[in-house]
């Protein structure tokens, strides 16, 4: 492991050595306090799905890894926030809270549902493989152009909603 | 130019955009807040404006006018943005996970111009080109042509935007009928199966009749017609009965042998359709998978015209037989009979639809174990060397009970409706029994609307000919659907068009003497993502090109475009001055070879697979070129030599063995242009120098380009390129780029000789 740990690293980011910053079009920036980099700030998560406070990676414009947030407390309180809008954002995914129809069509399916954000109409192609199962009650369900939707509770929505898709999950 | 609704252009100029100097137009889904709407954006020499607003349809409250007018179109502004153009730089798409930012980047500062889903993804990232383009050269590219992903017969989108097909225009109704031409040869058989499927029906209507009213009213009655001729009416059932059966046989043996035979014409001209599919349409699915599918699917459709068709056939047309005896006999008695009959329906209909459900969701847990187990089978090296011997099977343990859960619930599910719909119907047959005892009797009384005893034992065996099958109706409607599904299917990927096909006349130059050009080619896998950026190079007939680049360069790339299995996006590839697209695919594939990274053996004999792409060659040949490729030692080796069979247990090969293989094959093939993609990576220095002399044998006088890790391989190569992010960063000969003291390939080929050096081999 202390192989490991010398080569694999990273560069631990906290509220020490970096600040975070919107620019006035509201963008997030981040200044490391060395100097070494200062301007946008691009986060991803490492665990997107069970992880949404830990392993924040920051990187460049080109993608190239900067830094790790291990995780959000270690940041100082006001970047926390501006962190956490930031990464809302990113990893926007409507909420479905009911489905209205959903109808089968020779293995594609259409569906209209009605989410956090109003109605939205999309279609599911081999839609069993399509659904992300992300824990017994908690799933995502990708449209053929790679939007996703979350179904944040199985358990929570309606015998109706539920009954159709239960033969998919 | 994009079409702009009047109301929104009226908005626009109110705003005091420019609409008609516009650059361009494009249409966005979303809000800065990620709520549906529409978006409309236009670029003009000033700015970029974008009107995010709500468009609806609102139906007019009186019903009297809107029965004359049209409903009227409401437009309700949200939103509305003004980016200047002089401030901007360029503009990107920054990738969000459900959706796309489309940012300014300007002086100073980046701008969010505005947010919207992945269904606009492709208009956005081509805009980003296309302005990139305008501040380079200061004219807005012409709006391309859009890529038609729109059914022409419907206008809708196709759900897979990459493939032209749209299956609600393919109903079921207009399935039946592209069935046609498949059966349109077997006319004379499905007239047979026709006329027997009638013959059985009337028999078996008839029969009943006989037997029932004629012989008691009739024959057993002294006032009947043919009263004591016992024998008589025996004779005409019993022969009745041999027609009836004969059909059937006759009929059993038509249909198994026609849908043979259709079934096996429609897997021929599925595999045939493979053929001429993209290469993109099996690298975008599971092809194990496909593969299964299809093989269910020409079963479901034999079972459906074998076993299905024709009995549905046989008993609809009983049924129509029996109602029109029935009714014409006794309408009263018929309506009782017939009244209960949609109930009956329904209740098989959806105890059928239930089960039908519990067996989904049981083949769904199946599958899943299936595709467990075929995981720890197949990774049983991994799985013993980690030692996770007991985690696997506590994984395996949980589906296992999940099946067995499963198959309780269908066992208890079908066991105990089943018996419960047929006690149903015999209680229905009871009370016609009933009914029809109490009219038999008031006919003896000789009161009115009374039946004779004939007519009851009639209704009584007719009882059996329609409430049987509905088990079976209802069942075949299930079916119906699911073989109209597999049906589906099976057209969609015969009636997939191609992305890469011959144009209209392909040009076939006969010898191709093998100069390659690559012009300004561009191509990219997903959206906005750019695996190839506008190289050019050109190899002479004859030369040998080395391409050398970082993993996921591109290089792989340049050989899938050369071979034709993708199409540039834009620029053009030429082999000896003829445009890729107007050669003939036959042309290309005769005279370009590749041997690639991944190594496919077919399953047969080492000799069936050397000779692949020249099934004719002889015993010499192979051998000579097994020779060539340095793998004829290693396979006189093997007990069996050239018959040795592979392809079942690839374990048998390593990498670099099946490396070599795959070389004798293509030089058996002796094509104008060979493309080796790492043809060497899998094998040890040594091996690779033995067959490097080999290699420089098979490619001189052919016009060769040899992708390589190991720069020592490209030694003899005429010509360079280096290639770094889908890029040409350098060019020129081996002397040329190692002259380069910071060079890319300098630098790299230092690195490698000291890499060398260290294991103890001296590159000369
Ligand atoms: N079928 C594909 N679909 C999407 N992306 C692909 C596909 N094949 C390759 N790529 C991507 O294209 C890039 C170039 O790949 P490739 O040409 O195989 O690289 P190389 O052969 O130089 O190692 C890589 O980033 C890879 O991930
Ligand atoms: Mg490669």
């Amino acid at each position: 492991m202390n192989a490991l740990n010398s080569v694999a690293q990273g560069r631990p980011l906290t509220g020490e050595n970096c600040r975070f910053s919107l620019s006035p079009q509201g963008l997030l920036t981040v200044a490391l306090t060395d100097g070494s980099y200062s301007g946008r700030a691009y986060l991803s998560l490492a665990f997107p799905f069970q992880l949404t406070e830990e392993y924040v990676a920051l990187q460049n414009e080109d993608k190239e890894e900067i830094g790790m947030i291990r995780r959000l407390s270690d940041l100082r309180e006001e970047d926390r926030d501006l962190v956490r809008d930031a990464l809302k954002i990113k990893y926007f995914t409507p909420k479905i809270y009911k489905i209205l129809t959903l109808t089968e069509r020779f293995g594609t399916t259409r569906w209209a549902v009605e989410t956090d954000k109003g109605k939205m109409n999309f279609v599911v192609k081999d839609t069993y493989k399509s659904l992300i199962r992300v824990s017994a009650d908690r799933l995502f369900v990708c449209d053929i152009d790679g939007c996703r939707y979350e179904i944040e509770s199985l358990k929570a929505l309606d015998r109706r909603s539920y009954s159709k898709i239960e033969l998919y999950v | 130019m994009r079409k702009i609704p009047e109301a929104i252009r009226d908005k626009f100029l109110e705003k005091g955009i420019k609409i008609e100097s516009a650059l361009t137009v494009f249409k966005t889904d979303s809000t800065n807040d990620r709520v549906p709407c529409d978006a409309y954006s236009v670029v003009t020499e000033e700015g970029i404006a974008t009107l995010f607003c709500l468009m609806a349809l609102r139906k007019r409250r009186s019903a009297f006018f809107a029965r004359r007018k049209a409903p009227e179109p409401v437009l309700e502004v949200l939103d509305f943005s003004f980016t200047p153009l002089d401030k901007i730089r360029s503009i990107v798409c920054e990738e969000l996970i459900t959706g796309i930012r489309l940012v300014a980047r300007c002086d100073g500062e980046d701008r969010v111009l505005l947010y919207a889903t992945n269904h606009c993804s492709k208009a956005l990232f081509s805009f980003c080109d296309d302005f990139a383009a305008y501040r380079e050269t200061g004219a807005y590219p012409e709006q391309k042509e859009e890529k038609v992903s729109r059914c022409p017969r419907c206008g809708k989108p196709y759900p897979d935007p990459d493939r032209a097909y749209c299956p609600r225009c393919n109903r079921s109704v207009g399935l039946m009928f592209k069935l046609m031409p498949f059966l349109k040869r077997y006319w004379l058989q499905i007239f047979f199966v026709l006329l027997t499927v009638l013959i059985t029906a009337g028999m078996d209507v008839l029969t009943p009749y006989l037997s029932g009213k004629v012989l008691y009213d009739e024959v057993l009655t002294p006032a009947g017609t043919l009263y004591g001729k016992v024998l008589f009416l025996v004779a005409v059932v019993a022969g009745a009965n041999l027609v009836a059966s004969l059909a059937e046989v006759i009929n059993a043996l038509v249909v198994a042998k026609v849908s043979a035979f259709v079934s096996y014409d429609l897997k021929k001209t599925i595999f045939s359709a493979f053929e001429r599919l993209s290469y993109g349409f099996f690298t975008s699915r599971h092809t194990g998978k496909l593969l299964t599918q299809i093989n269910t699917d020409a079963e479901t459709l034999y079972t459906f015209f074998c076993d299905g068709l024709p009995y549905f056939l046989t008993n609809g047309l009983q049924l129509v037989g029996v109602a029109v005896v029935m009714f014409i006999t006794q309408p009263l008695l018929s309506l009782v009979i017939f009244l209960p009959l949609p109930l009956v329906f329904l209740g098989y209909f959806f105890a059928m639809r239930y089960l039908k459900r519990l067996h989904a969701e049981n083949y769904n847990i199946s599958s899943r174990f299936t595709s467990i187990i075929s995981d720890v089978l197949g990774g049983m090296r991994v799985v013993k060397a980690f030692s996770r011997e007991k985690e696997e099977v506590k994984r395996f343990e949980g589906v296992a009970r999940s099946i067995s859960a499963s198959n309780v619930q269908i066992a208890v599910a079908s066991r105990t409706i089943m018996p419960l719909l047929n006690l149903w119907v015999r209680l229905t047959a009871y009370v016609i029994w009933g009914v029809g005892g109490y009219l038999v009797i008031r006919g003896a009384a000789n009161a009115g609307g009374g039946i004779s005893f004939g007519t009851l034992m009639l209704f009584i065996s007719y009882l059996s000919l329609i409430y049987g099958p509905m088990n079976f109706f209802a069942d075949f409607f299930a079916d119906f659907a699911s073989s109209l599904n597999a049906l589906q299917r099976l057209f969609e990927i015969v009636e997939t068009e191609p992305d890469v096909k011959d144009k209209e006349n392909p040009v076939d130059p006969g010898i191709i003497r093998g100069k390659v050009e690559f012009d300004h080619v561009s191509f990219s896998y997903v959206p906005g993502k750019k695996t190839i950026k506008s190289i050019s190079f050109t190899v002479d007939a004859g030369e040998t090109l080395g391409i050398v680049g970082h993993t996921g360069a591109g290089k792989s790339t340049l050989a899938n475009l050369l071979t034709r299995l993708y199409e540039v996006e834009s620029g053009a590839i030429r082999i000896d001055g003829i445009d890729l697209r107007d050669l003939s695919l036959k042309a290309l594939r005769d005279n370009v070879a590749i041997v690639s990274q991944e190594t496919y053996l077919f399953r047969g004999s080492l000799m069936d697979n050397i000779r692949y792409a020249r099934p004719d060659a002889t015993a010499d040949e192979v051998i000579a070129a097994s020779r060539a490729a340095g793998c004829h030692e290693f396979i006189l080796s093997f007990p069996d030599g050239y018959d040795t069979m592979v392809g079942y247990d690839k374990k048998l090969l390593s990498g670099g063995e099946m490396q070599r293989i795959s070389i004798a094959r293509a030089i058996l093939k002796d094509p104008a242009i060979l493309i080796l993609d790492e043809a060497t990576s899998a094998m040890d220095t040594r091996t690779e120098r033995q067959i490097q002399a080999a290699l420089t044998e098979i490619t001189r006088n052919r016009t060769t380009i040899s992708i390589a890790h190991r720069l020592s391989t490209l030694r003899d190569a005429n010509h360079l390129i280096v290639l770094e992010n889908g890029e040409k960063v350098e060019e020129g000969t081996q002397e040329e780029l190692l002259a380069k003291e910071n060079g890319v390939y300098a630098v790299l080929y230092r690195l490698q000789m000291e890499a060398m050096k260290n294991i103890g081999i001296e590159e000369n």
